[in-house]
Formats: structure tokens, sequence, C-alpha cells
């Protein structure tokens, strides 16, 4: 089986090819070079990329022959009177025929073909929405686990919401996610914010949850009602990326970082963590990562495709990106230098 | 300020209408936005209808240069004919063939 992989850059969108052993790359791009891309998305043939510039705005653009040509496609927009403005497109998903885009300003809108895209107006009307606050890299809405019965988001810094009844009302689902620093929760108690950093949710059963948090990691097992803390093994409470494993949800893969202050891999060494007891203990994964390392990985920079065993993927703001074919238990460089990482995505 | 006026040629008829062609001008972060070429035409009797023509002509377009309130962004600069569309003063004069749009990126968005 063939890998793919979309990498989103501060210079452009970037297609990487290998077999399932990641024997040999082949690498194109940069595709929109100059445009960042924060978000991509990939099904065969089609493949669409979320582009923004601090000029030029928010667009998105699609292929229709696996990345040789692209034209753009329409784009989400507030409704007019909105007060908001599209600043980067930060999730495209897809799910029985409709396609999804989490966006900043913290908005989720739904695209039916051959209609348009239309915002989520249960979500924008949500009681608490006047006081939702930005994070360091925006109000973003950055990740959608759509499901017929029960449909999440997370977003900077708002939190997790739910939606019981096709996204037609949402709840935020914060409880129990507090820091353990008294200072770091006194001051998101004041601030009224939760800013979860991305969240994954068991296939199989969508009462539980993983997320990484500003202020740790937790696991929720009632659809996010309450959360409990997970951080036995980890250097340290704070990180952006996580994916679930798709076969066993029980195994959970993170990047731990610094802190809020400092975004770099815990020690000085770029280390994925995993746990496969759903969070009671994790284990740190380097074995061909560098072991000096200064950069951070970014929310939607780790990646792992459904192979089997199942391959695993993270890129670095220092513009490398590294793949395991094992589960994490060894990795290898791609081989060629990018820019700031900003996502990678698996194409399948 | 005035645009000034390029050279009088004679324009084609449009439904009736005397119309010009004008050269679009864009940068090449905006050419996969356009057809992926640089450079097109629009048809436009007057400057006011050749501003809006060039960012109406390909989907999108206007969205790039303008954000969701009509204003143009921050760091892009729309020039007619050398001038900053901002200082046309007759935004109904006559186009002609000879004049030329250009949209850059201000050097405060480098």
């Amino acid at each position: 089986m063939d890998t793919r992989l979309l990498i989103g850059t501060n210079t452009g969108l970037f297609i990487a090819e290998s077999d399932d052993r990641h024997k040999d790359w082949r690498i194109s791009g940069p595709h929109h070079a100059g445009w960042q891309v924060y978000s991509a998305h990939g099904r065969g043939d089609e493949l669409i990329a979320g582009l923004s510039s601090p000029v030029w705005g928010a667009s998105l653009q699609r292929s229709q022959d696996g990345g040789r040509t692209w034209a753009p496609m329409d784009t989400p927009a507030f409704p007019e009177g909105s007060t908001r403005k599209l600043q980067q497109v930060w999730s495209i998903e897809h799910q029985d025929g409709t396609l999804y885009a989490g966006v900043s300003e913290a908005a989720l809108f739904s695209l039916v073909p051959p209609g348009g895209w239309q915002m989520n107006d249960g979500l924008e009307s949500h009681p608490t929405r006047s006081r939702w606050q930005p994070g360091a890299g925006g109000l973003c809405l950055h990740t959608i686990l759509p499901d017929d019965d029960r449909t999440y988001v997370a977003i900077s810094s708002v939190g997790v919401g739910r939606s019981d009844d096709g996204g037609r009302s949402w709840e935020l689902k914060n409880e129990g996610v507090v820091a353990a620093d008294a200072d770091l929760a006194a001051q998101f108690a004041a601030e009224q914010t939760c800013c979860c950093h991305k969240l994954v949710r068991d296939p199989g059963n969508p009462d539980i949850l993983f997320q990484q948090n500003h202020v740790g990691v937790f696991r929720s097992a009632d659809g996010g009602d309450s959360w409990e803390r997970i951080e036995n093994g980890l250097p340290t409470f704070f990180g952006f990326g996580m994916v679930m494993h798709p076969r066993d949800p029980r195994t959970i893969y993170n990047c731990p970082i610094i802190s809020q202050e400092i975004h770099m891999v815990a020690d000085g060494r770029l280390r994925v963590y995993r746990t496969g007891d759903g969070g009671d203990r994790w284990e740190a994964l380097e074995r061909g990562l560098p072991q000096q390392c200064y950069a951070n990985v970014l929310r939607d920079a780790l990646a792992i495709d459904e192979h089997e065993p199942a391959g695993l993927y993270v890129g670095t703001t220092g513009g490398e990106v590294f793949a395991s074919a094992d589960e994490g238990e060894s990795w290898s460089r791609l081989p060629a230098s990018f820019a700031r990482v900003l996502c990678v995505k698996v194409a399948p | 300020l005035v645009a000034p006026a390029g050279e009088l040629r004679p324009r084609s008829l449009r439904q009736g209408r005397a119309v010009a062609s004008v050269k679009v001008r864009l940068p090449s972060l905006l050419a996969s936005h356009a057809g992926g070429s640089r450079d097109f035409t629009v048809e436009a009797a007057t400057v006011d209808e050749a501003l809006a023509a060039a960012r109406d002509t390909f989907p999108g377009l206007r969205r790039l240069l303008d954000d969701e309130t009509g204003h143009r962004r921050r760091h892009v600069l729309v020039f007619y004919n050398e001038v900053d569309e901002d200082s046309i003063e007759d935004r109904q004069r006559l186009a002609t063939d000879r004049d030329e749009i250009m949209v850059i990126q201000a050097i405060s968005g480098g």
C-alpha cells in the first residue's frame, strides 16, 4: 500500500509519496509557492489545500488530478453583515459526501455539493460566543470530528464543543479540564477560557475522547462530560499534536512541548510519546529522531495512517519531517528541508 | 490626482456601449486564482467598471484584494495607470485600451 503525505508549510504545499515501508520518497512541490498552508485534505485524486497569507487573506484550492493542476474552489465566507473575518482555514474534513471546514474566527462550515458553504448557526449563536478569546494561533476551530449522532469540534481557546442533534446546538465540554499549576489554573479561570489544542475520538465509541490541552493531557469516557488528567510518563503537560491509532483506540500519540512560553520540544529532544493503555502510562519513542532539536511541533503536524502496521509522521517548525513505518518504534527523515511545517496530512 | 489618461484608441462596442480592454497585472501568488496567468484583460467602459471587473472576473479574487467589509486589505495596493485607486478623482472617466491595473503587495506586507 502506498503512502502519500500532504505537507503544508510556510511557503507552500508539498506532496510526498512512498511505499508503506518508506523506502524511497518522491517529493513534489512547492504547490502554491509563497502561501502558508495550514490545512490540507486528500482523497484519491481530489486534494484540497487551505491557503492563507498575511497579505491576501485565506482561500481554498482544489486539485482533481492528484496535485498536477489546481484551481480555486469556493471558500467559506461569513454571512453578509457579519463582523467576523476569515483568517485561516484550519481544518478540512470529509464524511459521507459532506465537506467540513473549521476556520478562524471560530466557525464551522459545511458543504454538500453542488451547494455552497453553509456556516453552522448553532455554534455561531452559542450563548458564550461573545466571550470567546483567541489562543496564540488565533481563534481557530482546528478539529472537527463529524458523526451522525454526536459531533465534536475543538477550538482554541474555547475548548471542546459537542453536538448531539446534528449540529443544531452545541454544549461546551470542559468540566475537569483544569491546570494542575495553581497560577495557570487561576489565569484560565479569570479569563474563562479553555484551550484545547487537539482532540481525538474513538471511532467505535464516540464517548471515548482524548485531548492535548494547553493545561495538560486528558481523557474522557463520557463524551466530554468529565475529564481526567493522564500525564504519567510525559516530560511536560504542554503540547499541540495528538493522534489515535486507527485500530486500537487505547493507543494514542502526542509530542510534548516545554511550555506556553517556550514552544520547543521537551528537553531539546524530538520524541513522540505513546500510550498503549488509554493514557495510564506514556513512553518515549525516539529511535531515529534528532536528539538535539529545538523546534516546535504544531497541532496538525503529527499524523498517522491506516497501514498495518500504522505509519506515523511528524513535522517540525525547523522544516523537517520524520516518518515511522512501524508505529513509532523507529523513524527516518524525509529527504528534504522544508520551511516551517504547519501541517502533515495523510492522503490515502 | 487624476488617473493619467491612456492614449485614446478606437473603443470596441459591447451591447451598444463603447468599452475598452484594460490589462490587469497580478503578483505571482495570485496567478493560481486567475486561471494560472499573472495577466488578463477586462472590458470596461469606465475606470470604475474596470476596477470592479478586475476583482470579479475570477471567482474569489475580490476577497483576496478586499476583506469582508469591502475595504482593501492593509498590505494590498491597486494602481490604475500608476495611480493608487483611492486617489483617482474621476472614476467615471472613460477607460482606454492603454489603461492598466496593477495589483501588488505593499512593502509593508513583505
